[in-house]
């Protein structure tokens, strides 16, 4: 009952939907960068929507299966190959034992997911799968896959009804909420944030996402006193440029918090890759 | 007496003034303890902080209007009774974990035995936890051991390291990158459990001075000590 890695995925880490008895404790909620996306996958598994899924950053590996089992590749293009055969995302594929998975890099979005029936066998770390790289926890032995690691599958005997989670769609426009520092910021950096397009940097990663081509002026003080902070917050550094606290990131901050993306999008916005244009725009026509 | 700030469509910020200060502590962990009992009201989860408590909801069945009822109530609680827990961490303070040691008695014009007097003596308060899992926001540091970060940060720092940066003095809870001045170290295991001892906001902390002989036992653990 397993899948062989013959060659490792960039960033293969097992996720679920991630974990809240920590935050108190300063371990982080992780979990998939694209929720939606994983729910949707396992949906149609007919696997609980917080399935445990491999997340793979825009390079998946290569796998052979030991076991005949149904999966679902989740991405937003067709990336995949069966025994060199294309094959369709976010599609039941039966594979026999011994067919050999493979991928090719991804050209629209950032993570590439794969799904099987039943999950896969992970360890727990604070309620949840999810692989937490930093200090080695969750998972598949806390850390990202490499060639030759097998990955054991649950059965899915007692497979029940489980209704089939919405379709996602990658987006180009991310709805802002005001988070706790708001009214620190001018209008003038509260208009700057939707008023152009923005990009991001290279350098982004499960922890964050650095946004290029917004430059704020930033809150008085700069600085606040250390407070709990939620994925999807825009924290504003003494640089002025916006860090996006994303899936990994920590769960105290220092930096003024401006917006928070909407929950609705942050799937869609963890999908982003560099060299694209994209928009910010407040909710509820906010009158800052 | 509190401020609710909005934090998106599933949490806010509730915020108390004062800043840092055992007093303002109180207070937040008092509504902190409130809200972890409120799981079955649609919280999800509290992050406590130094003056702050950022709290997630589930907006189908709360909003800020029953977030700022609730604030008010918990502030009319008794959970404010309960007495801080004191945990005893052991710390060896020998030549081969106090990296700093040097420019540390340098910086302070102190002698070593001193300095171990001066870190040990002290009950300090976590009034946080954050940054990464385990790493504990300390205050109480006598103002001698007052020294700044080092200038070039190490990167890496082992895990159970004991440092002190300007008013602050902590434990690295796994190893990481980092630039406080390291004066030692402990073996007890201080990444957060689900089972066991783990440290939590409010509690109190000591450092008790072991030998390298005590460092090296194994199967180290806190000490609790309740009031």
């Amino acid at each position: 009952m397993s899948i062989a890695v013959l060659k490792a995925p960039m960033h293969g880490t097992f996720q679920d939907f991630g974990r809240l008895i920590g935050v108190a404790q300063g371990v982080p909620i992780c979990g998939a960068m694209d929720k939606k996306l994983a729910a949707f996958i396992n949906s149609l598994l007919g696997n609980t929507h917080n399935e445990v899924v491999l997340e793979q950053a825009v390079i998946g590996g290569e796998f052979e299966f030991r076991v005949k089992t149904q999966i679902v590749i989740g991405a937003y293009e067709n990336c995949a190959f069966l025994n060199n055969d294309n094959i369709n995302s976010c599609e039941i594929i039966q594979a026999e034992k011994g067919d050999v998975l493979k991928f090719k890099p991804l050209k629209t979005h950032r993570f590439v997911y794969l799904a099987v029936a039943g999950g896969f066998e992970a360890e727990q770390f604070f309620g949840s799968r999810s692989t937490y790289l930093f200090t080695n926890s969750g998972g598949f032995k806390g850390r990202a896959l490499k060639r030759g690691d097998e990955l054991m599958i649950k059965s899915q005997k007692d497979k029940k009804y489980h209704s089939i989670a919405e379709r996602p769609t990658l987006k180009a426009k991310f709805k802002l909420h005001p988070a706790p520092e708001f009214e620190h910021f001018t209008k003038v950096d509260k208009a700057a944030l939707v008023a152009n397009t923005f990009e991001i940097e290279n350098d982004s990663n499960r922890m964050g996402f650095r946004l290029k081509n917004i430059e704020l002026k930033g809150t008085a003080s700069g600085n606040i006193i250390s407070s709990g902070v939620l994925p999807g917050t825009l924290q504003v550094p003494p640089s002025g440029k916006p860090i996006v606290l994303m899936a990994d990131g920590p769960c105290t901050g220092g930096y003024p918090r401006i917006a928070i993306i909407d929950n609705d999008d942050l799937s869609a916005f963890a999908q982003l890759l560099p060299n694209e244009k994209h928009q910010f725009y407040w909710a509820n026509d906010y009158n800052y | 007496m509190f401020q609710i700030k909005p934090y998106g469509p599933n949490a806010v910020l509730i915020s108390f003034p004062g800043g840092i200060n055992p007093k303002t502590h109180r207070t937040v962990k008092k509504v902190y303890q409130y809200f972890q009992k409120q799981a079955t009201n649609g919280i999800t989860a509290v992050i406590p902080a130094y003056d702050s408590l950022t709290v997630m909801y589930l907006h189908q069945k709360v909003n800020p209007d029953l977030i700022s009822e609730m604030t008010a109530e918990a502030l009319l609680s008794n959970y404010d009774q309960i007495p801080a827990r004191i945990l005893k961490i052991p710390v060896c303070y020998a030549d081969k974990h106090a990296l700093d040691k040097i420019d540390f008695m340098q910086a302070t014009q102190l002698n070593w035995d001193d300095i171990v007097q001066l870190h040990t003596q002290p009950q300090y308060l976590v009034y946080m936890m954050g940054f990464v899992p385990g790493f504990m926001y300390l205050g109480g540091l006598n103002h001698k051991l007052k020294v700044s970060r080092k200038s070039v940060p190490r990167l890496k720092v082992a895990k159970g390291s004991v440092g002190i940066a300007n008013e602050q003095t902590g434990v690295y809870p796994f190893e990481i990158p980092g630039g406080w001045q390291i004066i030692g170290r402990t073996a007890v295991d201080l990444m957060p459990q689900l089972k066991g001892i783990a440290v939590e906001m409010g509690d109190s902390i000591q450092f008790v001075p072991v030998t390298e002989k005590q460092f090296t036992k194994p199967n180290q653990t806190i000490k609790i000590v309740q009031p």
